[in-house]
Parts: structure tokens; sequence; C-alpha cells
């Protein structure tokens, strides 16, 4: 994600001051030029920024009918890759004892939020490594399919001009 | 209303949270109109227990009628308040997106989508709910909330008005230009696109520094901001501070020279006229409430365009007459979140509902 951008509010600058001598307009093309003049003088600078925790970052790539395991594996990992702990208690027929149901049903639910804490602090470590493995595969395959479809494009003018070439040796 | 009970309640408390403050603040109004006023926490911190009750201890007496609910997040509080015979005020602080969340940390997002199913259940019992921003209270409105009415954070002066940690301030000296962001290490916070800035601002000024102050909030954000700012070779340019005392965090405003904010979700922004009233040059991202909150001081930005972003940081520094300007209009905003007004709101708001 390198320069996101909010929905813009306005059609206005991107930039908003409210000043009496400089303009929102002026401030931009100030620090626009200032930019480009930087660039010229030091060179480009590298943008290309990772953003955490996004695996949407990398859109999860569409199956091809040629490839169905990588497509079916692929898919499930990507629907798979945050387990979600709910900390949903259930309810007990013993919770509904006068006196004691509500002790129990106290100490029930401070001992699932306990069990809770350490799970989720396990899965959080654990979805965090799921979901940059799922983010490299997801680019990997993109990245396969461009090449894939250049390769498709060489290989149809390979056979164009081959055919040519056996048309003139006619 | 002398002798009747209004009490709040919160999911959480502790030293330094927004939303503990603001009870806080709101209890003093409350007992100088002469209302009996005690703050319950679901969770609170060890540090609270002089300030604020565990909600296991909370008994209703028979001649009360109302409490103030604060709601952020969702817990075991809303259930527990509508079973009781109690009308409520809601203050609604706004929900941060599961969606920033969803692929870090699946409890706090599940917390998040829970908070947002219980408006439906606290709107029945709700005879007014307050929105510490007109963004919030748009939420409020679509959530089918019909008396809605915005009730902003105040900033309580004396709290920084406060002399320095001298030790602090010396150290702080000693590095260069100095930005600052102060809010918990989360996603929606966007620490991360700071590093990215520190990066373009350190090939206009190499001494420059970014400093974070923060709870570490989020498990694993932390350590990937200071992954990042390694990768991209400005580790020695970055601290982060961690969640700091009140004098400290005074301390880190009045010695920086930015504060910059790339926040993508804010239901009020607090450091935001924490450092208006300090001073200090705001330039923030135009997201959710921001805009709203600065009216027409600091700078807005609506894209992160980050090489004339750093220009503009490197102009802010460089230009002392437009620094002055911006610092001037930014002590007239924050006149808005000043105790009289903001107090004098408040009370106007409990008349609405009788209560004054």
């Amino acid at each position: 994600m390198n320069e996101s951008e909010l929905s813009p509010q306005t059609n206005g600058p991107w930039l908003e001051i409210h000043d009496d001598v400089i303009t929102s307009d002026e401030l931009v093309k100030e620090v626009e030029r200032r930019a480009a003049h930087r660039r010229a003088e030091l060179g480009s600078v590298s943008l290309d920024f990772p953003a955490f925790g996004h695996v949407s970052t990398y859109p999860e790539p569409t199956g091809d009918a040629g490839n169905a395991y990588l497509f079916y594996y692929l898919k499930q990992a990507n629907q798979f890759s945050s387990p979600v702990v709910e900390p949903d208690l259930a309810s007990s027929p013993a919770t509904q004892t006068p006196v004691l149901g509500r002790l129990w049903s106290r100490i029930r639910g401070e001992m699932h939020n306990l069990v809770l804490f350490y799970v989720n602090r396990s899965v959080r470590e654990q979805n965090q490594l799921n979901l940059n493995l799922i983010s490299v595969l997801n680019e990997m395959v993109r990245t396969i399919q461009t090449q894939q479809a250049e390769i498709d494009d060489l290989r149809g003018e390979v056979r164009r001009l081959t055919g040519e070439d056996e048309q003139t040796a006619r | 209303m002398k002798g009747a009970t209004l009490h709040q309640f919160l999911t959480g408390a502790a030293a330094g949270d927004a939303i503990t403050d603001q009870a806080l603040l709101m209890r003093r109004w409350l007992r100088d109109l002469g209302f009996g006023s005690e703050i319950y926490a679901w969770h609170m911190h060890r540090g609270m227990v002089a300030d604020v009750r565990p909600m296991a201890t909370y008994r209703q007496s028979s001649s009360e009628e109302w409490g103030i609910y604060h709601h952020s997040i969702g817990s075991e509080m809303p259930d527990s308040l509508v079973h009781r015979d109690l009308r409520l005020i809601l203050v609604y602080h706004n929900i941060t997106p599961p969606e920033f969340f969803e692929n870090s940390d699946p409890l706090r997002a599940h917390l998040a989508r829970l908070g947002m199913r219980q408006l439906e259940i606290l709107r029945p019992r709700t005879e007014l709910a307050l929105a510490v921003s007109g963004y919030n209270e748009a939420e409020l409105q679509r959530a089918g909330f019909e008396r809605t009415a915005v009730q902003p954070i105040c900033l309580p002066v004396e709290r920084y008005d406060i002399p320095l940690n001298e030790r602090l301030a010396a150290g702080l000296a000693r590095s260069g230009p100095r930005l600052l962001f102060i809010g918990r290490l989360a996603p929606n916070k966007r620490q991360e696109d700071l590093v990215k800035l520190l990066h373009c601002l350190r090939r206009l000024r190499p001494e420059a520094h970014l400093y974070l102050v923060g709870d570490p909030w989020e498990v694993g954000y932390d350590r990937w901001v200071e992954q990042l700012a390694g990768e991209l070779g400005v580790r020695s340019g970055l601290t982060l501070a961690g969640k700091v005392s009140q004098q400290d965090m005074v301390t880190y405003i009045r010695a920086a020279d930015v504060y910059i904010s790339m926040s993508e979700h804010e239901g009020f922004g607090v450091p935001l006229i924490e450092s208006m009233y300090l001073g200090l040059p705001v330039v923030a991202y135009g997201a959710a409430a921001v805009p709203e909150t600065m009216g027409d001081a600091g700078v807005l930005f609506y894209r992160k365009k980050y090489e004339p972003l750093a220009e503009l940081i490197d102009l802010l520094l460089a230009d002392d007459a437009l620094r002055s300007r911006i610092i001037e209009k930014q002590r007239a905003r924050v006149q808005a979140f000043l105790e009289p007004q903001v107090r004098r709101q408040f009370i106007a708001q409990l008349a609405k509902v009788g209560l004054f």
C-alpha cells in the first residue's frame, strides 16, 4: 500500500489548510514542486511498502480449470487461515440453581475467559504466521498467472511467425 | 438534583484511558450538581481502585432510575445493564471496525462485532444517546437511535499545565526534529505509515526522529513496525516509548516539533486536541471524525503521498511564520473542548431528559 487514498469528501486539494497567507491549493503546489525537485536532485525513493495484516493486499487469485489441485488447496488455505475463537459460553442447567447457580455461572465464566486468554494469545501468533504464508502463496500464484499469460501470448506469437515462415517457404 | 443517584458504567477503566478520564470528569460535574455518583467498571486496572468500583459490587438502589453507560467495545456490561430497571444515557465513543483486526486478532474483531450488535439491545433502554463527535452521532442514527446529541470530549487543562519531566526533556532535546504520534499501537492507527513517512523525511532531514507513544496493544504489531523501520533503514530514528505517565506525555508533546497522525479510524482523536492545547502543530490524515475534531485548525491531508508530506513537514520545521499561524488557529479551536463550555453542554443534555 503506497499512496492510500481516503474516499475524497471533497473534490478539492488533497491538503487542507485554513490560513490567511497560503491556500490549500498553493500549499499542494508548493509541496509537490519541492518533492519533484527533490526527486530530480536525489533520485527516486522506493515507495513499495508492505501493509500489516493484509492478505487482501494481494487478493486471492481466481482459479483456472487447468490446475484444479493448486486452486482447491489455495482456496482452502485462504478460507481457514484465521480460526476465530468465539468466546461464547453455552448455558448449563446447573447455572439455573438458586444462589449456587449464580456462583457456579461466575466461576465457569472466569475459567472460560482464562482459557480463552491463553488460547487466543497463541492463536494470534499462529494466525500471523498463516497469513504471512498465505500472502506469499497468493502473490506467487498471481505472479505465475501473469507469467503464464505472457508465455501463452509468446507461444501464440511463435506459432503465428512459424506459420508465416512456412507459407513464405512454400 | 440534590440527593438523586446517577452512576456511570464502563467496560474497562485504566489510568490515561480517554474514556476513563471522561467518566472521572463527568463524575466531578455530577457530584458538583448534587448527584450521588460513582463509576463502575467490568474490568479495571489495579491503579484505579481508589476511583472506580468493580461492577460486581454494584447494587441498584430502589430510588435509582438512571445510569450513564460509556460504550466502545462489546462486553458483558450491556447485558448486565439492560436486565436492570434503568433508563440509560448512552455515551458512544465509537467502535473500531472489526476489519482492522480481522486478519491479526480474532478476539478483538469478535468484540468489535459484538459491540456493534449490542447497540441493538441498548437502544430500547436508551433515553438519550450522546456521541463524542458528529461522526459518531451519525453511526448512532444509522443504528436506529432517535434521540441523539453530540457531547464532545473535554480536556481538563489542569492535567496539562504541569511541570515537565526535565530528564526526559533533556534527552529528547538531543535528537533531531521530533515527530510525535500518541495512540495505542494498533493497525487502525497506522503507525506503520508514519515509519514510511519517516523514511522519506530522513532524505531531507537525516536527524529526524519519530516518537510513538502508546500501549503496545495489538500483539505483534509493535514488532512489525520496528521490523519495517529496520527494513527501511530508519530504525535509529524510531522510538517506541510505550505507555507513559501524564507528565511524560506532556513532556513529549512540549518537546516535539510536529504532531503527525496517519490514523484511519478515530471516533474523536484526543491527542489531536492535547497537541493543539500545548502549542504543537498538527498534521493529520482526514479519516473518520478527525476533520471534525480539527475544525479549521492544523493541516489535514486526504491522500498519503509520502514524499510531498515529508516536504510539508520540512516546510513546517523551517517556516516559523506558518508554524505560528497554525499554532494560533489551533489554540482558538481547542477552546471548544475546554471545561467551561463542555460542562455547560453536559448540563444541557441532562436537562433534556429532565435530570436537571
